[in-house]
């Protein structure tokens, strides 16, 4: 490949990433189904892992290129916010379909439920308890990243360590709490509208927080290994917004489905 | 027309830290810098080999293994697919 072009735009090398990961997709979801067919998750965990490899080294070789070998230029970067923005409005309107789902079922609740919500025989969590602290835990961690973000922005090194850290200390924190509240729960997701609701939505963020977790570990080590520059830090923003997102749509959590619906 | 033809050579810039540079002139830089220089100065070597095997001997043990698994995958997909087609017997 050359380095060297007269255009500022980046024209990648030939990659097998892409097809190593529709492929792996393929495994995964036929894994799926043969674990609910067959109660056997070999291939699903198969599948899993080829995505694993797939992930690690397709963002590994985005970093070389960018880092390394200075091919992010400010046009190639701006392509890449806009890239982010698009994906984070896509998973916007990923959870507006399950609380859609929870105000269709809790807005009217049917005869079947008791004409009531929470539903006859339900005892929901208790709004003020654990799920209050893990709000506390989401919104102080938006402030460690916003942290965090001054620091590199400010050529602070030991500061944009401290935050990062922090902040992923508070994911994994927030991740435990909420493993407790499934394991403790009275409920389960088959008990009517309400749990399908509360595990669906729930669940779903609660794998965008291991997701975004995951995202701004792999930035603390990045961090911890000079990649980022006071004003070249794509990676790191990428994180801090998907984080904010995560963050964003636990509050809308929060609210609607656990104080509101409680 | 000229003025456009700089603000394109200036995005064409490729965008690598520059304000660690300027640390490094005066004297007060991070140890990690160094050793990114010496990341550049690998990855920048024109040889003509792909980003992705680009880091060494272990970039080619990875892929190999990724094939392998996508190869192994699709065929125990087949196996199962190929099964689940025939009707269970009663």
């Amino acid at each position: 490949m050359m380095m060297k072009s007269d255009h500022s735009f980046h024209l990648v090398d030939l990659s097998p990433w892409p097809l190593t990961g529709a492929t792996g997709a393929f495994i995964l979801t036929t894994g799926i189904v043969k674990w609910f067919q067959e109660m056997n998750m070999n291939l699903f965990l198969f599948g899993m892992m080829i995505m694993a490899l797939t992930c690690i080294q397709w963002w590994r070789d985005i970093s070389r290129e960018g880092t390394f070998q200075g091919l992010h230029t400010s046009i190639v970067a701006k392509g890449l916010r806009w890239g982010m923005i698009l994906f984070i409005t896509s998973e916007v309107l990923f959870f507006f379909s399950f609380f859609w789902a929870f105000f269709h079922s809790s807005l009217a609740p049917s005869m079947e439920i008791g004409l009531m919500w929470p539903p006859k025989g339900v005892l929901p969590f208790n709004p003020f308890q654990v799920p209050l602290l893990n709000t506390i835990i989401l919104l102080g961690s938006g402030v460690t990243v916003t942290w965090a973000h001054h620091s590199i922005m400010e050529n602070n090194f030991s500061q944009a360590f401290l935050g990062l850290l922090l902040t992923v200390t508070l994911g994994v924190y927030f991740t435990s709490l909420q493993a407790l509240e499934y394991w403790e729960a009275s409920f389960t997701i088959s008990d009517s509208a309400y749990g399908s609701t509360f595990f669906m939505a729930t669940g779903f963020h609660g794998i965008h927080v291991i997701i975004g977790t995951t995202f701004l570990t792999v930035c603390l080590s990045r961090h911890m290994k000079s990649h980022f520059s006071s004003n070249h830090h794509f990676g790191f923003e990428a994180a801090a917004w998907y984080w904010h997102f995560v963050d964003v749509v636990w509050l809308f959590l929060y609210m609607s489905i656990y104080w509101w619906g409680g | 027309m000229n003025r456009f033809a700089v603000q394109c050579v200036r995005l064409g810039q490729r965008q690598l830290s520059t304000s660690t540079q300027r640390q490094a002139v005066k004297g007060e830089v991070h140890p990690g810098y160094k050793k990114i220089k010496e990341k550049y100065a690998h990855f920048q070597v024109e040889d003509g080999t792909p980003i992705h095997l680009k880091g060494g001997p272990f970039d080619r043990v990875l892929y190999y293994a990724t094939m392998g698994g996508c190869v192994v995958g699709v065929l125990g997909a087949a196996e199962y697919i190929y099964r689940a087609s025939f009707p269970k017997k009663a």
